[in-house]
């Protein structure tokens, strides 16, 4: 098993209250398998994708990916996994906004040393970014600011892709562009994928689904 | 309604408690500082305009050189109403005998008291009577009115204080005297005019235009801060603003409770200010007093009595500074549509501004230029200044803005290339900031190089002009005679001191008559001159002090005549500290055109060894102590006197420093909230919060190495007008500018320090933002 997550909990506490948000999550992905996971706002999903990111850090439970135990890294350790092991695609795209497209691209990359200008230049060109280089983000539509933060992760060659609702902040034709590629690539690169999700066209594009309700896996 | 409106215009300061704290802060920072400084010279010029009122023997012609008793009865035979006076030291205090018989009314001599004169009474202010020390058979009478450090009582009593005998020092010419009266120069005197050259205001009014000048620019720094505050501020309501407008608030309305509010904020601002300027003000004044009395002699008071008007005029400042630092944003929120009202800045409201910052710029340029072609006195020094200040402002986001992408193209690897890009992009939200810090770093460079040109130039000139080993002073020619056989076996030479006052060239010049000797050539140093012109001094030419030269544009080959008799300039010496022309001429021209006069002072050179025990061998002659003066100790007092000289200018520079620091820690702080978008997408992608935190205190030490790389030719240069415009102005000579590479890269690490100390809160704030907050900037939930 490439992703094998074992009783998941995770909780947030106020001094008057304590919101369960995952209540003992279990679920397996096999390598280069491409999951969606889907549930009603607020169920948890984005939270889950999170933890298995190792951008927050669960309550109990356990997270393996590719054999290494991520639920208790340091803060360091789950830097390093980030920027090693994992690429996060958000709705929100988060690009850096002071660097162009091109560094965007090149970014992550860079920074975790698997750099190669010639895959991250057909990547572009792919996803339909060559003239668009040199502008910064806030010069791009959405659309083109997704397909940046795309191109970034796959850049990087991640070995699991983790993707929060990627296409929630497009209109329906351009998201079926975006998603479509995002697959296409996927697949050409064997990577391991997981989509958070509310809709039913996407999820039944991937080889798998899983459903969370009320912080359970159904 | 407008009760409404502006609890919701209020609302968004109680909110956001950091932005409160740096516009109330900022203003208060600043009211403070302006309002100290004023204190400080509203405190100066009552203390002159109190002296000022003082009538003193020195506003009296006197007959001076060997004025004995019988000169003073030849002279009141022959109808003329003079006065004698005998005049000495003790314990640092000048003790003055007067006639009250004979005297004109003096201030420090109440008419009431007069009767009680003989008592015997001393009359001064408490301080200087107390300085004296205890004297049981002495009355003290404490006199409010008296000239400061100065004592006074009757001749016969201080004569016998001072242990004088029947001699007397000189005479008061009354101003009035009676018809038929012959004048004493008729009878072969010399008469001295009143003390002239000497106007106290004047001369200080310099100092407390620097002073002026730098308040001025700590206020401008606080309205950095101000503005800084204020445009966040607006940014930040911009929805709630739309809101308003949408729900059917009048603009007209709006824009009034807008100013009302900001009139309520700055009057609290403002009193806080005031009160912070009090506490300023009362702390840099003994140092102001010792700074003045060190420079010119003037005394003033070392304690603080401020008007009401002082306090009010603070207050109203604050408010004129917080409308001046909203002026822009008043304007753009009357000018927008409502719609346009809640969208954020664009890309074309940048050019805009830039367009700005370069169209000021030039006019800052032109304004310089215009005034280093024809410009002329003081205010034309300050406009320069301010043009060179206000223009540095406006290049200064430009320069950051070059110089980080030169940081940024030089980079070669991804996370060096980011931070560069990052920090150009962060650069727009901080030039204010960076602009206080422009400003107060340039001011203390140029403060810093202007004063201590001024410590070294000093500290050479006493050198130069204390050349002789050990001064002595004499009482009467005969002393002066005995004295000098005594003493001309056991030393090197005798260089005799003698001057007279007079006017040369319509200006008071102080005459005096040098020796031909090796000691003159040797130490002092001419401005200018003619080849040897000391050889040309022996030979009938004379000397000028610059003052005399710059006063009368009179400089080396041109002809002078004093009295009567004309002169070549052999050449222009530095005479700083001096408020009047001088000229030196060799002892023989001095000898005939004054034949009364005789030298009753001579410096003596010899081997510094032997001075201690020609010192004591002169004590054994007869001299007093206070008639033998160790060259050594004049030159280790004016150096005490120039320690303590220009302390308040370096507390000032501190206080400036602090502000600009409070500036930047205030941006950065009301900036971290907006950084969050940023810096989230990195903190993503694989880098921990604490890295992250590190590269944003790097982030501000960059700025602030930036910003000195600007402030060090700025403040230069502002020094080159402090020494070369505004000092010619202000005191008549030029002051030679020396570098202090040492005091620059202190200042600088200090400027650092303070950027790391700025941003260590955001940053450890940033390092302790949980993943959650980070997440909320991917899931739209900010």
């Amino acid at each position: 098993m490439f992703l094998e997550v074992t009783k998941l909990e995770k909780f947030y506490e106020t001094e008057a209250t304590k919101a369960s948000v995952l209540k003992g999550v279990s679920f397996g992905l096999e390598a280069g398998q491409s999951v969606a996971l889907t549930g009603e706002s607020g169920c948890g999903k984005s939270t889950l994708l999170h933890l298995i990111g190792g951008l927050e850090t669960p309550n109990a439970g356990s997270i393996r990916i590719d054999g290494q135990e991520i639920a208790d890294l340091n803060d360091k350790a789950r830097a390093e996994l980030r920027r090693e092991t994992v690429g996060v695609i958000f709705q929100q795209f988060n690009l850096v906004p002071s660097l162009n497209v091109r560094s965007n691209l090149e970014f992550q990359g860079r920074l975790n040393g698997r750099f190669n200008p010639d895959f991250a230049h057909s990547l572009a060109e792919r996803l339909g970014l060559l003239e668009h280089l040199e502008k910064f983000p806030d010069q791009l539509s959405g659309g083109q600011q997704q397909r940046v933060a795309i191109a970034r992760t796959l850049a990087a060659k991640p070995k699991l892709v983790l993707a929060d609702e990627p296409t929630g902040n497009l209109d329906e034709k351009t998201a079926s562009e975006v998603l479509d590629l995002l697959l296409g690539l996927v697949r050409d690169t064997g990577v391991t994928l997981l989509v958070v999700t509310h809709s039913i066209k996407i999820a039944d594009q991937l080889d798998r689904s899983l459903r969370l309700s009320a912080g359970r896996i159904l | 309604m407008k009760r409404t409106v502006i609890s919701a215009l209020l609302s968004h300061w109680l909110k956001n408690p950091l932005q409160t704290l740096a516009l109330l802060g900022g203003l208060a920072l600043a009211t403070a500082l302006w309002s100290g400084v004023q204190a400080i010279n509203a405190e100066a010029r009552q203390s002159y305009q109190r002296a000022a009122n003082t009538v003193t023997e020195g506003d009296f012609a006197q007959v001076r050189g060997e004025v004995t008793v019988k000169d003073f009865v030849l002279l009141r035979r022959a109808g003329v109403l003079v006065s004698p006076i005998v005049e000495g030291g003790l314990n640092g205090v000048r003790i003055v005998g007067v006639d009250v018989l004979t005297s004109p009314r003096l201030s420090a001599i109440p008419e009431t008291e007069i009767g009680a004169i003989y008592g015997p009474t001393l009359f001064g202010q408490a301080q200087a009577l107390d300085q004296l020390g205890p004297m049981p058979e002495f009355r003290k009478t404490a006199v409010e009115g008296a000239p400061p450090n100065t004592v006074y009582g009757d001749i016969s009593v201080v004569s016998d204080l001072l242990k004088r005998g029947d001699a007397i020092d000189r005479l008061i010419v009354l101003k009035d005297q009676p018809r038929g009266a012959v004048a004493p120069e008729v009878l072969g005197y010399t008469v001295t005019p009143p003390q002239a050259g000497t106007d106290l205001a004047s001369l200080t009014d310099s100092f407390h235009l620097n002073l002026s000048a730098f308040g001025l620019l700590s206020f401008a720094v606080g309205i950095f801060i101000v503005h800084s505050a204020i445009g966040l501020a607006f940014e930040q309501r911009r929805p709630m603003i739309r809101t308003l407008r949408a729900v059917g608030v009048p603009l007209k309305m709006l824009m009034r409770l807008m100013v009302l509010e900001l009139v309520i904020l700055a009057a609290i601002a403002g009193a806080i200010g005031v009160l912070l300027g009090y506490f300023v003000a009362a702390s840099l004044l003994p140092n102001v007093a010792a700074t003045l009395r060190g420079l010119y002699g003037a005394t003033i008071a070392g304690a603080l009595t401020l008007s009401p008007i002082w306090w009010l005029g603070g207050v109203f400042v604050s408010i004129f500074g917080a409308l001046l630092a909203s002026l822009s944003v008043l304007l753009k929120l009357w000018q927008m549509p409502v719609l346009a009202i809640a969208q954020a800045r664009n890309w074309q409201s940048k050019g805009i501004a830039r367009k700005l910052q370069l169209s000021g710029l030039i006019v800052c340029i032109l304004l310089a230029i215009g005034v280093l072609l024809f410009g002329e006195g003081l205010v034309a020094g300050f406009i320069l200044l301010g043009a060179l200040l206000i223009g540095a402002s406006f290049l200064l986001p430009i320069y950051l803005s070059a110089a980080l992408s030169i940081g940024q193209r030089l980079s070669r690897r991804v996370l060096a290339e980011w931070f560069w890009a990052d920090t150009k992009q962060q650069a727009s939200g901080l030039a204010l900031a960076l602009s206080a810090l422009l400003l107060a770093m340039a001011a203390n460079v140029g403060v810093a190089t202007m004063v201590s040109s001024f410590r070294v130039t000093f500290v050479e000139f006493l050198d130069q002009r204390l050349a002789p080993e050990l001064y002595i002073h004499v009482d009467s020619e005969d002393q002066a005679d005995r004295t000098l056989s005594f003493v001309e076996p056991v030393v090197d030479a005798v260089l005799p001191l003698v001057y007279q006052d007079t006017f040369v060239s319509g200006v008071p010049t102080e005459i005096y008559g040098a020796k031909d000797h090796q000691t003159y050539p040797d130490n002092w140093k001419l401005l200018e001159g003619v080849d040897d012109p000391w050889g040309q001094v022996a030979r009938g030419a004379v000397l000028v002090n610059e003052q005399f030269a710059r006063r009368t544009d009179q400089w080396t080959e041109d002809k002078i005549e004093i009295e009567g008799r004309m002169f070549s300039i052999a050449g222009v010496y530095g005479d700083y500290g001096n408020p009047i022309g001088q000229i030196v001429m060799t002892q023989s021209v001095f000898g005939e055109l004054y034949p009364t006069i005789r030298p009753l002072r001579f410096g003596l050179r010899l081997d510094p060894e032997k001075v201690p025990n020609v010192a004591e061998a002169l004590r054994q002659f007869g001299l007093a102590d206070d008639q033998i003066i160790n060259q050594a100790a004049i030159k280790k007092l004016s150096k005490d006197i120039f320690e303590q000289t220009f302390v308040v200018t370096d507390a000032l520079n501190v206080l400036t420093l602090a502000v600009a620091g409070f500036a930047i820690l205030m941006s950065l702080l009301t900036l971290a909230n907006m950084r969050l978008p940023q810096l989230a997408p990195i903190w993503a992608l694989g880098l921990t919060r604490d890295k992250l935190a590190k590269l944003e205190v790097l982030r501000a030490v960059l700025f602030a190495a930036i910003t000195s790389l600007a402030a060090l030719p700025l403040g230069l240069v502002l020094a080159w007008v402090l020494l070369a415009v505004v000092n010619v102005e202000a005191f008549g000579w030029k002051l030679p500018m020396y570098l202090f590479p040492y005091d620059y890269l202190k200042l600088v690490i200090e400027a650092l320090l303070a950027a790391v100390l700025a941003s260590l809160i955001p940053a450890w704030r940033l390092k302790k933002t949980s993943p959650s907050q980070m997440l909320k900037v991917f899931a739209n939930e900010r």
